[in-house]
């Protein structure tokens, strides 16, 4: 299972996501990410409510931020839990994306 | 084919329909002669009645008046041949009513008498020529008559006795039915022969090719006559035995190749085996059993959509809270489950997850799936590749699963893929915080 609820001003739009990111639902990740306004310039994504991520999940987070930088949209990962902050550096994230852009939660 | 075989064929057959038709035309022309000697029988008949009626007449006038002794020698006389006369009568013309009055009449037994049989099949035959009406049964037997006049006004009547004709005709009837039974059979047979000889080696040919075709390259379609057919079946014969040694071959080819890729095989695990330090374990299909059967089941999950990836982590998660509550690499065990299952439900579409457990402290995960198998040639990149790369799919987690596990067993083939992992759980970090703890309280 996965929330995703969206709050956005004229130039940043926020996702917090809470649940599962997985195989099952990457593909309401991604759907989600289209709601975002063209006006917006910075998207953050709180992953405080985050339980889960696996390959899968990563693979939709890599490919959205791709896809925003692609538009000119600055993308903030912050409010990361250790656990999952954890799988990325596994899967060396931060050094492809850019560590600056994942912020943990302290 | 040469053009003497053909010939010879086209003579073959030529000659069979050639006999048939000549059958056919001699019968007709017997039955038409046939049909003609009893048209001659019959007017010989009628005739011959018709010279005995004369016969009379000419005595009776000689005489002028009726003598009856002498009749009767007269009688006998004339009715010394086949057809006995049977009954006289003598008639004179009634010159007032201008009608025959019978004057005389003196009748005879018939020399031969007809059984039932013979009657009945007269019967018949007389319904079917009904213009032969000189001939009719009286009662008794079967007569003709004939007449003949005297002088103006008396008329001699003579019926003769005609069942020895109608059994002739009977007779003729017989063999003439005989007869045509005869050339029926006979065409049939002659037909039959032109059945046997053209379809009875095809029949062969059909039935040989059913039976190679069912997979006995050995079996060889007997040649029976070297004609076309023959030649052809021959050259078949060979055809199925070029094709079975090119099969032969074929089969070896394949076993030299299967023979090599097991060497192959046993190189690329012996190698993975000593580079991974008995970490990762190939196996063949038929090895796996052992593998998979190892233990006691704990719990098993179908794994055939995306949502069961997740009932899988569930399941999972719940046995190590259960048996293994201090165990805390817990979200690293789950992110190895997910990727497996994540692999089957993309890759192969269906499969299971399987929980078993193989020592005191060691669990094995396995994930079987009949999908169309994976190429070992990616193995290596899949599985020692760290890190991720931008392509989403690449290296299918395995990498993750590898570091984390302590053993990996793996089989693929095109019947499917069977993933193991086995991971060991130790309480040794939290036994040793709960010394600590002890130690801080004192």
């Amino acid at each position: 299972m996965l929330e995703v609820a969206i709050s956005h001003n004229d130039t940043v739009s926020c996702l917090t996501l809470s649940g599962e990111l997985d195989i099952s639902t990457v593909e309401k990740f991604r759907l989600s990410v289209e709601n975002i306004p063209e006006t917006v310039n910075e998207v953050h994504l709180d992953f405080y409510g985050v339980e889960f991520v696996d390959s899968t999940g990563i693979g939709s987070l890599v490919q959205v931020m791709n896809q925003l930088r692609g538009q000119d949209i600055k993308v903030l990962i912050k409010r990361i839990p250790k656990e999952i902050f954890e799988v990325f550096d596994l899967l060396g994230i931060p050094e492809l994306m850019g560590e600056a852009y994942f912020k943990r939660l302290n | 084919m040469s053009k003497a075989v053909y010939k010879e064929k086209i003579n073959k057959y030529f000659k069979t329909y050639v006999n048939i038709l000549v059958i056919l035309v001699l019968s007709i022309i017997l039955i038409i002669q046939f049909v003609l000697y009893l048209e001659i029988l019959f007017s010989d008949l009628i005739y011959d009645t018709q010279l005995k009626a004369r016969n009379l007449a000419n005595f009776i006038s000689g005489y002028n008046r009726l003598d009856e002794e002498k009749l009767k020698y007269e009688m006998q006389f004339l009715g010394k041949d086949s057809y006995k006369i049977v009954k006289i009568q003598l008639l004179s013309l009634d010159k007032k009513t201008n009608r025959w009055k019978e004057e005389y009449v003196k009748e005879e037994k018939f020399n031969i008498e007809l059984s039932n049989a013979e009657k009945r099949i007269a019967a018949i035959g007389s319904s079917l020529f009904q213009k032969k009406q000189q001939v009719w049964y009286n009662g008794e037997g079967f007569i003709a008559e004939g007449t003949a006049l005297v002088d103006a006004g008396t008329r001699v009547a003579v019926e003769v006795d005609a069942n020895g004709f109608i059994r002739q005709q009977i007779l003729a009837a017989v063999i003439l039915a005989l007869l045509m039974t005869g050339i029926v059979i006979t065409m049939i047979l002659e037909y039959r022969l032109v059945i046997i000889r053209l379809y009875k080696p095809l029949d062969n040919l059909i039935s040989g090719m059913k039976i190679i075709s069912r997979g006995n390259m050995n079996y060889r379609i007997p040649v029976v006559k070297l004609d076309e057919l023959g030649r052809f079946i021959e050259s078949f014969n060979d055809m199925v035995a070029e094709l079975k040694k090119s099969r032969e071959d074929l089969e070896h080819e394949i076993s030299v190749t299967k023979e090599q890729r097991e060497k192959v095989f046993k190189i690329y695990k012996d190698v993975i085996f000593a580079v991974t330090q008995g970490k990762l374990i190939l196996v063949r299909k038929d090895e796996l059993s052992f593998c998979v059967d190892e233990g006691e089941k704990m719990a098993e999950v179908k794994i055939a959509k995306n949502e069961d990836v997740g009932q899988a982590r569930l399941v999972t998660k719940q046995l190590i809270n259960g048996f293994f509550p201090q165990y805390n690499k817990t979200q690293k065990l789950l992110i190895c489950i997910s990727e497996a299952a994540t692999n089957i439900v993309r890759h192969a579409g269906s499969g299971t997850m399987t929980i078993r457990r193989i020592a005191e402290n060691t669990i094995r995960y396995v994930f079987e799936d009949q999908g169309p198998g994976m190429d070992f040639n990616d193995l290596p990149s899949m599985v020692f590749y760290k890190g991720f790369s931008s392509k989403v799919s690449l290296g299918c987690g395995f990498s993750i699963i590898y570091n984390f596990v302590d053993k990996l067993i793996l089989s693929t083939s095109k019947y499917g893929t069977t993933v193991a992992f086995d991971v060991k759980f130790s309480n040794e970090q939290y036994e040793s915080e709960c010394a600590a703890a002890a130690l801080l309280q004192d």
